[in-house]
């Protein structure tokens, strides 16, 4: 252990982005450890997406630093940067149609010479992102054409096939059902225990996160509200404050994980005249 | 593959390599051959019919000698070379501005180089320019130099023209490149009509796009950008595929997009700076021709890039050997026939875009 925390650890510190006079986020710390799942969460425009973007390298910070084992991320060559942290956006929209297998080997395009020309190496690793991912059945298939929970899981073989150390996802389960949502935070999961991978996910859903992340971050209007393990964070005050509504949190006794519902005007009304 | 259905359950090979040298080296072979055919059939055709074995044996003052080896192969092999840089061009541009209607005549660059050619081209024929310098071989230089220049700029003008709030709209883009093409076409049409009594002859060839040959010198240079082009976007194609994820998803696989973008841009300047003065603005091989050719080789930039440059040659071969053969002696500019080809496909192309935009609104 160095100073810098554990090899492959992302710190960001006072870290501030601003669109015009609009701060996204303004003096937000974070820490992306090997090995942890940490969940980015927050209301709308609370600046998650910005700091999984500024986390990714893809979008510069107004100010602050992010450190990749104490070096300044931006100082980084971008396609260092690229072996290193791999990002799975929300959507992949895609101009021109490709295959699946065509677009895993796209996340080689960091390891491979000027003429982007693949070599066995490089399509052993996309083999094994598919193969991780569980898509390799799919492989001959236009990308266009799958479901949405397989498409993700071709976006995040993509991402593994970059042989990343950190592992960035923008509310990757916001299209997928239950089912799928699911599927995809349990691979996520697995890979962070099984490779010491170190991951950031923004999740709008509270009680997945509450269930997959080793630790929370709770934005709020582009500031860090609160930080720690989802008991921590996941309050019954910090929540009903920062999401501006009466909320229902409880523990679910299957998993011992906390679980966070909203309530309707009938029934937070109800819960006012006879309080808990 | 298809002979081993379950290769894939745990075998790495069985992810064979789609792009190798090799297969590149295949292809770019394959499409050469392909190229050689088209060319020897073109020097077959044209008002006089020759025998292709008597004029290859014959003298070198016969008749037939002349018309296959000092008429029409200059002509033919220059049609190759525009050919190729626009259909090269107009892959490039669709990959990078992530839009299938986008060719160098559409965003106005050819409008541009040929604007600052034809001024190059006026400057070195002016009684008094070779005192100068300008004159006779210099123009070798200084009219693709001011054609690049004039593609450069006006890549940088419509894209700035089109920028809103940080954002360029591709509608935009195009509608400026059209509307500065129709510009660019009205000023050398002026121009023509003031340089006359300074013999600047042809100049209107340039505003429909005619292959016309000025002499070995001027195909070499011709040769010599689509060549260097190649290369350039060669070396681009890995970060033309990353950009096909958009801006960020190409940054977040190490791509500079900024770099990516100055790249090809250079590159596209380049192979209409080489074509523009030896034909000026033909349009539409730089749309149609990558169109076929992703049909053929899928969207991989690696192949649509290389197979579009020799497309586009085979492609502006025929178009040329039509547009001097079927009105009998009576010879077409090139840009017609193209245009001939290209209007309907362009209004498909819109349709379909606009049917495919409907469609994911809904």
């Amino acid at each position: 252990m160095s100073e810098h925390g554990v090899p492959g650890t992302l710190v960001a510190t006072s870290i501030a982005v601003r669109y015009g006079a609009r701060a996204a986020l303004d003096g937000v710390g974070a820490r992306v450890v090997p090995g942890e799942v940490l969940g980015v969460i927050g209301p709308n425009g609370s600046g998650k997406s910005t700091l999984i973007r500024v986390l990714a390298g893809v979008r510069a910070p107004s100010s602050g630093t992010v450190q990749l084992d104490g070096r300044d991320l931006h100082a980084l060559p971008r396609r260092e940067r690229a072996r290193r942290i791999a990002l799975v956006p929300q959507e992949t929209h895609l101009s021109f149609p490709i295959r699946v297998r065509d677009l895993v080997l796209l996340g080689r395009a960091p390891h491979t010479g000027r003429f982007g020309l693949e070599r066995a190496d490089d399509l052993r690793a996309a083999h094994e992102a598919m193969a991780r991912a569980a898509v390799l059945e799919l492989a001959d298939r236009p990308v266009d054409e799958l479901s949405g929970g397989e498409r993700q899981r071709v976006v995040l073989a993509r991402a593994l096939a970059q042989d990343p150390e950190i592992l960035l996802l923008d509310e990757p389960t916001s299209f997928l059902d239950l089912k799928h949502a699911v599927l995809l935070l349990d691979l996520v999961r697995e890979l962070c225990r099984a490779r010491g991978l170190a991951v950031a996910v923004v999740l709008h859903d509270l009680n997945l996160a509450a269930m997959y992340c080793d630790r929370l971050l709770l934005l709020d209007r582009g500031r860090v509200h609160a930080v720690g393990t989802p008991d921590e964070v996941l309050t019954y005050r910090d929540l009903c404050a920062v999401y501006g509504t009466e909320l229902y949190v409880a523990l679910n006794d299957v998993t011992g994980r906390l679980v966070v519902l909203p309530l309707s005007r009938e029934h937070r009304e109800r819960l006012v005249r006879t309080p808990p | 593959m298809s002979s081993h259905p379950h290769a894939s359950s745990g075998d790495p090979e069985a992810l064979v390599a789609r792009v190798t040298a090799t297969r590149l080296g295949l292809l770019h072979g394959i499409c050469a051959a392909v190229l050689v055919v088209v060319v020897l059939a073109a020097l077959l055709v044209g008002p006089v019919a020759v025998d292709p074995i008597a004029a290859w044996r014959a003298p070198a003052d016969d008749p037939a000698h002349v018309i296959v080896f000092e008429a029409r192969l200059p002509r033919v092999v220059l049609a190759a070379a525009v050919g190729g840089a626009l259909g090269l061009g107009g892959a490039a541009l669709q990959a990078l501005l992530s839009n299938p209607l986008a060719c160098p005549h559409v965003l106005g660059i050819s409008g541009g180089a040929a604007l600052l050619g034809i001024l190059a081209m006026i400057a070195a024929t002016v009684p008094g320019a070779a005192a100068l310098g300008l004159g006779g071989a210099a123009g070798l230089v200084i009219v693709p130099a001011a054609a690049f220049a004039g593609a450069l700029l006006t890549a940088l003008l419509v894209q700035g023209v089109a920028r809103t709030g940080g954002r360029v709209t591709p509608h935009t883009l195009l509608l400026t490149g059209v509307v500065f093409n129709a510009f660019a076409a009205a000023v050398i049409t002026f121009l023509n009509t003031l340089a006359d009594f300074y013999r600047a002859q042809g100049i209107l060839a340039w505003v429909v796009g005619t292959i016309t040959v000025r002499g070995t010198a001027w195909t070499l240079v011709c040769v010599a950008t689509l060549v260097a082009g190649l290369v350039l976007l060669a070396a681009s194609a890995r970060d033309l595929n990353a950009l096909g994820l958009g801006d960020e998803g190409a940054a977040s696989l190490g791509v500079d997009v900024a770099r990516a973008r100055r790249a090809v841009y250079v590159a596209v300047a380049l192979l209409v700076a080489g074509a523009v003065p030896v034909s000026g603005m033909i349009g539409f091989v730089g749309l149609i021709v990558p169109h076929v050719v992703r049909l053929l080789v899928g969207s991989d930039q690696r192949l649509v890039l290389p197979a579009s440059m020799w497309a586009g040659a085979a492609f502006l071969v025929l178009a040329d050997t039509a547009a001097r053969t079927v009105l009998g002696a009576t010879e077409l500019p090139v840009g017609v026939v193209t245009a001939l080809c290209g209007g309907p496909f362009f209004l498909f192309l819109l349709r379909r875009q606009a049917a495919q935009a409907l469609g994911d609104v809904s």
